[in-house]
């Protein structure tokens, strides 16, 4: 009776997933037929089976490297424009229409031009970086200018240094709205990521395997490497939140004297 | 420190969307002096504070002296980084090796050391303004600007608010705003009314009217 709204909310969840199991496993079951609708069992066993085999690692490593060196760039390289179009009129007269024609241009052109410009090894590096970079340049240029004018306008007249401006006024201001947009940026750089291997089909990742699921017509082995795809941009987008708590709690904590 | 003249404001006249707010009105502070600055609500006292620390420009008029000064203010709002303890609060505007103790000085106005541990933004208002407080006064400045500094306190809060403001006032000009007569008393203050500009040309003389 005493559960808290958290677990409450944990159980809700278990209830629905359970739900979908059986409704999936009973389909399955009606059906007949694995090539078409292998049974949760079914993905769980092909799981399994991929799991003892060094190739499935080897592919998960290598796609997670890939996909999310691309995010990381992408972050790194959108909040530097940013701060630049905010620092100067002209790098943001210059970076603004780039970015909204990164944002406008459809996954398949860049997977496709991609396949033309760069080495298939990094498709998917490039492909997640264009996907991530339009997001996160414009959720930091809006937050550096949603930053308290009140606050900065006091910095001015006590002379706050620049670091410290950044720490205790662009910061608060920054972080929420980035930590969102960077787990939004995060599924979707896994889903245009795979996509893009799955057209390239560079040697030894995920989207290579995917591919020669389908054409093999391993269902179970697609909804298990489906699965895994799930699972890995999740737990790298829970890794991403993480560590960006974990910057903004340590400025917080450590500001104090 | 410098300034031997003071601060000097020449017929600042500032006008608003809403029309007129400052006219021909001029003033001067002696270095080290306080002075309050006093008159109705919507008078112009936090704009004329604003034009003499450099943040407003006045549209006739000059203010003269202050090129070399530093300032040091509590704004009519709290302006606290929300997000950071009291303590961080302050020791923002301190240089990066000041001696200042800042707890000390903040338990110095009546705030408890668990209201230091706390994030600004879950503090009360009384609690905030004695933050903007220790900030102003803690920082290096030549002269300190208290606009409604002391408001939301209550009266034991209030005196030991000013005590601490004199112990740490070290010479340094003063110019306060309020509504308090007594506040401009307890500092030796000379008042200087300001009222929103109109029929009359608001200037120097005496208050009267
Ligand atoms: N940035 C602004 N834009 C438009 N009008 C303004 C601006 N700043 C002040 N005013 C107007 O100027 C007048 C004087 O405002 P000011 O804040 O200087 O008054 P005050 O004497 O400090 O009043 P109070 O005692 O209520 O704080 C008001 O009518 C206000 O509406
Ligand atoms: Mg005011």
């Amino acid at each position: 009776m005493k559960a808290s709204p958290k677990t409450k909310k944990a159980l809700a969840m278990l209830v629905g997933v359970v739900f979908w199991l059986v409704v999936w496993q009973v389909a399955s079951l009606l059906i007949a037929e694995r090539l078409f609708l292998p049974s949760p069992l079914d993905v769980v066993r092909a799981l399994g089976q991929l799991a003892v085999t060094g190739q499935f690692w080897a592919a998960c490593g290598t796609s997670l490297l890939r996909i999310a060196g691309g995010f990381v760039l992408g972050l790194v390289l959108g909040a530097l424009l940013a701060v630049l179009s905010a620092a100067f009129r002209v790098a943001e007269i210059l970076i603004s229409p780039m970015m909204q024609l990164v944002r406008a241009t459809p996954v398949a052109s860049f997977i496709i031009l991609a396949l033309v410009w760069v080495n298939v090894r990094y498709l998917s590096t490039f492909v997640s970086l264009l996907i991530v970079l339009p997001v996160i340049y414009s959720t930091v240029r809006s937050g550096i200018a949603a930053a308290d004018g009140q606050l900065l306008e006091m910095a001015d007249v006590f002379h706050v240094r620049f670091w410290r401006r950044v720490r205790f006024i662009y910061l608060p201001a920054l972080l929420p709205p980035l930590m969102g947009a960077a787990e939004l940026a995060v599924g979707m750089c896994w889903k245009s990521g795979v996509a893009a291997e799955v057209i390239g089909l560079p040697a030894g990742t995920i989207g290579e395997r995917l591919y020669q699921a389908k054409i093999f017509l391993q269902t179970p082995d697609l909804f298990a490497w489906t699965v895994v795809i799930i699972l890995l941009s999740w737990g790298f987008g829970r890794l991403v939140l993480f560590l960006m708590r974990f910057a903004s709690r340590a400025l917080e904590g450590g500001a104090a004297r | 420190m410098n300034a031997a003249s003071g601060i000097v404001l020449e017929h600042l006249g500032k006008t608003f969307g809403g029309g007129p707010v400052l006219q021909g009105f001029s003033a001067s502070v002696a270095p080290g002096e306080a002075v309050a600055l006093m008159g109705a609500s919507g008078g112009g006292k936090t704009t004329l504070a604003r034009i003499i620390m450099g943040l407003e420009k006045p549209d006739t008029g000059r203010v003269l002296g202050t090129e070399h000064l530093r300032f040091a203010c509590v704004f009519q709002e709290d302006r606290l980084c929300e997000g950071f303890t009291a303590v961080a609060n302050v020791a923002l505007v301190l240089p990066r090796h000041s001696p200042v103790d800042v707890p000390a000085a903040l338990r110095q106005t009546g705030l408890s050391a668990e209201e230091l541990a706390k994030p600004a933004g879950k503090l009360s208002g009384g609690e905030k303004r004695r933050v903007a407080l220790v900030r102003a006064m803690e920082a290096p400045s030549d002269v300190v600007v208290l606009d409604e500094a002391f408001k939301g306190l209550d009266a034991a809060s209030r005196l030991q608010a000013y005590a601490y403001v004199k112990s740490r006032l070290a010479g340094r000009t003063l110019l306060l705003i309020t509504h308090d007569p007594a506040e401009a008393e307890a500092f030796g203050a000379r008042v200087v009314p300001v009222q929103k500009a109109g029929g009359a040309e608001a200037g120097p003389p005496p208050a009267d009217d």
